[in-house]
């Protein structure tokens, strides 16, 4: 199965940074990367939200059968989208603009397992380690095509929820340090040299549409203009979202959204074509984790 | 402007609590010795000093430290961490720190850290 046909199995979230990526080529910068290995790295950094809200899942009800009382687990895995470059602030459509708004009116989402062993007494929060995520137990290791070793507890109720998801602790953590394979083939100081060259007409874009901005800061504005007020996976205000969406075109007319991402397109091109066996496998153990996900998730 | 003043700037802008900022420097533990529920991170691989942060807080914030580089973490808690750096006008994320996750050798540059939940860490 070739790159794109495993790309077209994800979610809508792909769809999304497609076009995103589409639109991209058909600004006109040369690359050197397809388009279908673009989707590839892109889908493959933003995982969709249902991976580790199914992991959860699993290791809750394995901690409640343990008899820790664990109480269901409410708010959302879901992330902003990631740009290859780590830049924050990237709006790669308008359309997904329009429909995340800013992550600075969301409300703080606490990880359940992390508020839960806060209530605990420390011999209770000693147990509860062992039963969930072992510090001091076996690991499993992986080493990563850049040399990084990176492990995880492969006995308690977090490993049971990665085996059921992922299929093995240690795909799991491929997958999850995927990201940090890509960030590492980018190049920092270039990216914010570009932004520095492009700022200013993103900021008059924005003025003119009326909103004040400074830096590919938009996320300050909206937090003060609609304050902190809906809970994760919650859709934006219409204001909210309206801004949102003029942001994105902003980005897009004064060239951040294509020549950011595709500058680290360029410059990743030889990683990307010598990996690409490995980001294949990656993207099928994605979409394999994906279907078991959804799988758990509406069996409850 | 100084890389501190730009660092709480670009933590404003990313919508957290800048009053909340907690310094951790604290003392080097023996290598690989991060506690279960806090976040470590080393300058040295193999998680030996000098140490970065050693932070436990559970809170919607950023963790402040001087302009550094990752070169080995733990992540003992269940959320992920982020290391950002900033110039003012843009913030990057260098690094991804996956919940109840070790590694001995890695390579990140920071100007604060971001512990996951607002969605985009």
């Amino acid at each position: 199965m070739r790159i794109e046909r495993r790309a077209a199995v994800l979610g809508g979230m792909t769809v999304a940074l497609t076009l995103a990526l589409a639109g991209c080529s058909a600004g006109g910068e040369a690359t050197e990367t397809s388009q279908q290995d673009r989707t590839a790295v892109s889908s493959l950094v933003n995982t969709p939200p249902e991976l580790q809200t199914a992991v959860d899942q699993v290791a809750r009800e394995c901690l409640v059968s343990q008899g820790f009382a664990v109480p269901p687990i409410v708010g959302s895995n879901w992330r902003a989208y990631i740009s290859p470059t780590g830049l924050t602030g990237l709006m790669p459509t308008v359309e997904l603009a329009k429909q995340q708004g800013y992550t600075s009116t969301i409300k703080g989402n606490s990880n359940w397992a992390d508020t839960f062993r806060a209530t605990l007494a420390p011999k209770q929060a000693a147990a509860f380690d062992v039963a969930y995520a072992p510090v001091d137990g076996p690991h499993e290791s992986v080493t990563l095509e850049s040399g990084t070793q990176a492990s995880r507890a492969s006995t308690g109720c977090n490993a049971d929820g990665q085996k059921a998801v992922y299929g093995s602790v240690k795909t799991g953590l491929e997958i999850d340090m995927f990201v940090n394979e890509v960030l590492s083939q980018g190049d920092n100081a270039a990216t914010q040299q570009l932004v520095g060259q492009l700022i200013g007409d993103y900021e008059s874009c924005m003025k003119s549409k009326g909103y004040q901005v400074s830096g590919l800061h938009a996320s300050d504005l909206a937090k003060k203009e609609f304050g902190t007020y809906r809970q994760p996976g919650q859709q934006p205000s219409a204001a909210e979202s309206k801004m949102a969406g003029t942001d994105a075109d902003c980005q897009a007319q004064s060239g951040l959204t294509s020549r950011v991402d595709g500058d680290y397109f360029n410059k990743a091109a030889s990683w990307i074509k010598n990996h690409e066996s490995m980001i294949v496998a990656r993207q099928e153990s994605l979409n394999d984790s994906l279907a078991r996900a959804k799988k758990i998730l509406e069996n409850g | 402007m100084s890389l501190k003043k730009k660092a709480l700037i670009a933590m404003a802008a990313i919508g957290l609590s800048v009053a909340a900022v907690a310094v951790a420097a604290a003392p080097a533990n023996a290598a690989g010795s991060c506690a279960s529920g806090h976040y470590c991170a080393w300058n040295s691989t193999g998680y030996n000093s000098p140490q970065i942060v050693d932070s436990a807080t559970t809170a919607n914030t950023t963790v402040s430290v001087a302009s550094n580089y990752i070169r080995s973490w733990q992540n003992h808690q269940s959320r992920r961490w982020c290391s950002v750096t900033t110039n003012g006008v843009s913030s990057t994320i260098t690094g991804y720190f996956a919940g109840n996750t070790d590694v001995s050798s890695a390579g990140s540059s920071v100007n604060f850290f971001w512990p996951g939940g607002t969605g985009s860490c």
